[in-house]
């Protein structure tokens, strides 16, 4: 058999012989399949609804996982807690209360006793659960045993409000957060103290001047609430541009002026119809009426006249090279310019007036038909200078296309003083010089302007409420000292700069918020806090120019 | 993601009608997870299904696996199934796109070092072409790359095309070609020193 002579001989054989082909029955594929089966029906929908359980291991270790996962949640949650917080108080919060009692022998075992709050009871010793009255009491009639209290903040709250009376332990170790022992304190006299109420509303009582007593220092972490002014906060809305133009404009314009004279001596045509350009420079609307605006500013304008045919001369160079010289006239025009429009809709009619100099200009010039040397020049001669005051009115309309762009056309009707221009086309040149033929012409013309208007303004915004003022409220954490009702240990931020000294101590009577200091900047009412700096220890002084802090309105309880 | 499983005539033959009461009251024992009827029904389509995914497995267990997973989706999908079309079929076709998901999730087509013909072996049975059957076959087929016998597989069994290889295994035209031909080429190597021996 010569298998190369079918290409598709593997092909075909593979599928004769595969495609039907039947694997032997094994009882184990269906065990696994009850089990897949049997794993599938027990999967939690709400737990795995998108899981797919491949294997009885798989299973094992999808509850393995989230029985660590939950472990793991339920000890966060037990360590957490949340913060409890009094809405009237300044400070409010501690937490559960653990008290052990210890041998005050050295080297013993402590008997660890937790509060009815807490329920982690700590081994290495017995452990019983009992109310702290009972630890009290018991306590008291034991001098050689001491208490441990433990405390985790954020848990509980601390009444301020009423006090009681308690025979402490006899000797009792404060523990602060972090679970080192803060201070010893050595038995006293009872006396009143401060309660800490727990969460569940249990009290524990910390005595001061017990008889057998004596509390040092007992530092407790507390819940503060801070309260913060914070001033009304804008948002600024761009204001479209539209209806008049608020600081200015500035037109571009093609100009085809029509002579409204008769000039017959005008053979070539330069005054029946000439084009230049035009420039305004235009203010803002100065009118207050409503879809009315006017505007005033200036223009400067050209218009150009034509030029005479080339007259052959020959140059007076070393070459005698041979060139031409004609004659070309324009004008030039400043007008004081007042324009006053109807801006309701897009389209803006408008007329305006305008009045000002007019200068005719009239020149020779005289230049090579060859290409010019480096130390040559064409030579230019005013030949004709003539003025006269113009003035004129106009009615036009621009397109709004943009709040920043117009289209404009407009036709100006004006009118001026006598003067003299050269007739161009009247003037023969004499082989030096032109023969001027100068014509009077009083400057009545028609002129029809093209072109663009660019409103200049700046953005305008308006400032709009967006959150009135109030007090914010921030939760941080102090140290007090339970055994002197007179000083709380606090986090220092007063003094943001000494990293030195972090603790200063205030008085709890002295309830009052602690209000960052505020900047008025006067210009919309916002204020701004300062972080502290210019307080009394940075000895630099307040900034050159801020005025001092604006009146706060009382808070609304 | 599903796809389209061209199934040959020959295929077909086998094919169970739904008509046929017995397995309408198998599959509707079945949706009530009926642990004996859904045993009844895995071992009427054990073998064929088995097979096909013994055509792509080299190694039992992953073969195994990929049927009872499929078998999973079989079961679990029952009561979706319309009726329309051969009944096996339907099971091919969860069957198919399980194997071919399967072999996606493992990546194993990427090229592989492609085994040279001399380092094929024979297998221990040596048989004439006559005697070549199913399960030789098969023992050949696995001697090839694992992307190649994929593409052979899908290409000269279940006769997709090229093209349509190329997109249910994310490969370029080009390369489905070489694999076949590759395959084709080895395949008649091993064949023909079987013959030989």
């Amino acid at each position: 058999m010569n298998l190369q002579d079918n290409n598709n001989f593997p092909d075909d054989l593979f599928r004769q012989e595969l495609n039907s082909f039947e694997d032997v029955y094994d009882p184990k594929a269906w065990e696994d399949m009850r089990i897949k089966l049997e794993a599938d029906e027990r999967r939690p929908w709400f737990l795995f609804p998108f899981i797919k359980i491949k294997s009885n291991n798989n299973l094992k270790t999808i509850i393995i996982i989230m029985s660590i996962l939950s472990l793991i949640s339920s000890v966060a949650l037990l360590f957490s807690g949340t913060t409890a917080i009094a809405s009237q108080a300044l400070y409010s919060a501690t937490s559960e209360v653990r008290i052990a009692i210890v041998d005050d022998k050295p080297g013993s075992t402590a008997n660890y006793t937790n509060s009815s709050v807490d329920n982690n009871t700590v081994v290495n010793g017995t452990s019983t659960n009992s109310s702290i009255a009972e630890i009290s009491s018991a306590s008291a009639n034991n001098s050689s045993v001491s208490s441990v209290i433990n405390t985790n903040s954020n848990s509980s709250i601390i009444d301020n409000a009423t006090n009681h009376t308690e025979t402490a332990a006899p000797l009792e170790v404060m523990q602060n957060n972090t679970g080192t022992i803060d201070q010893t304190v050595v038995p006293a006299a009872t006396k009143v103290v401060d309660p800490i109420k727990t969460v569940a509303g249990k009290i524990v009582e910390a005595s001061k001047d017990s008889s057998l007593l004596k509390p040092v220092s007992q530092k407790v972490t507390k819940a503060v609430i801070y309260k913060s002014w914070v001033g009304d906060r804008y948002e600024y809305v761009e204001v479209e541009k539209k209806g008049s133009i608020k600081d200015g404009w500035i037109g571009l314009h093609f100009t085809e002026q029509y002579s409204h004279m008769k000039t017959p001596w005008d053979s070539s045509g330069m005054l029946k119809r000439s084009q230049g350009f035009n420039v305004q420079f235009m203010s803002g609307n100065r009118l207050s009426t409503e879809n009315f605006a006017g505007y005033f500013g200036f223009d400067f304008g050209m218009q150009f006249y034509g030029r005479t045919p080339k007259t052959n001369v020959v140059l007076n160079n070393t070459s005698q090279d041979s060139g031409f010289t004609r004659l070309y006239s324009h004008s030039l025009d400043f007008m004081v310019r007042g324009h006053f429009e109807y801006n309701k809709h897009r389209l803006v009619p408008y007329v305006n007036v305008f009045g000002g100099p007019r200068f005719y200009s009239t020149g020779q010039r005289v230049t090579s038909y060859v290409p010019l040397q480096d130390n040559e020049n064409s030579m230019t001669n005013n030949v004709s200078l003539t003025a006269t005051l113009m003035a004129g009115v106009g009615i036009g309309a621009r397109l709004q296309i943009t709040p920043a762009f117009s289209l404009d056309a407009r036709y100006e009707w004006t009118a001026g003083t006598k003067t003299k221009i050269v007739n161009t086309s009247g003037s023969t040149f004499n082989g030096l010089n032109y023969n001027l033929d100068k014509r009077e012409i009083n400057s009545n013309f028609g002129q029809l302007k093209v072109g663009v208007i660019f409103n200049i303004s700046e953005t305008e915004y308006t400032k709009k409420l967006v959150e009135p003022a109030h007090y914010v409220e921030r939760v941080d954490s102090i140290v007090v000292d339970v055994s002197d009702t007179g000083k709380i240990m606090l986090p220092c931020n007063c003094k943001p700069c000494d990293k030195t000294n972090n603790t200063s101590e205030v008085h709890p009577n002295n309830t009052e918020e602690r209000i960052p200091e505020t900047i008025n900047t006067g210009s919309n009412g916002t204020t701004r806090t300062s972080s502290g700096s210019g307080g009394g220890g940075s000895g630099k002084g307040s900034f050159p120019g801020i005025k001092p802090p604006a009146p706060r309105p009382s808070e609304k309880r | 993601m599903d796809f389209v499983t061209p199934l040959h005539n020959d295929t077909q033959k086998g094919y169970i009608s739904t008509s046929n009461p017995d397995l309408e009251q198998l599959i509707s024992l079945c949706v009530a997870n009926d642990r004996s009827a859904q045993e009844q029904l895995y071992k009427q389509y054990y073998g064929k299904m088995m097979g096909v995914c013994r055509r792509y497995f080299q190694n039992r267990d992953d073969a195994m696996e990929v049927l009872n997973c499929g078998f999973l989706k079989v079961y679990q999908n029952l009561k979706h199934y319309e009726q329309k079309g051969p009944f096996e079929a339907w099971i091919y076709r969860i069957i198919y796109n399980t194997i071919i998901d399967f072999i996606r999730s493992k990546k194993t087509l990427a090229f592989q070092s492609t085994s040279d013909l001399d380092q094929l072996t024979p297998t221990a049975s040596d048989l004439p072409l006559q005697k070549l059957y199913a399960d030789d076959l098969l023992k050949l087929l696995y001697q090839l790359p694992d992307a190649t016998r994929t593409v052979f597989n899908m290409f000269a069994i279940d006769g997709y095309k090229h093209e349509e290889i190329a997109g249910i295994l994310n490969i370029s035209e080009g390369t489905s070609k070489w694999h076949v031909n590759h395959a084709r080429q080895q395949l008649k190597a091993l064949i023909e020193r079987r013959i030989l021996k």
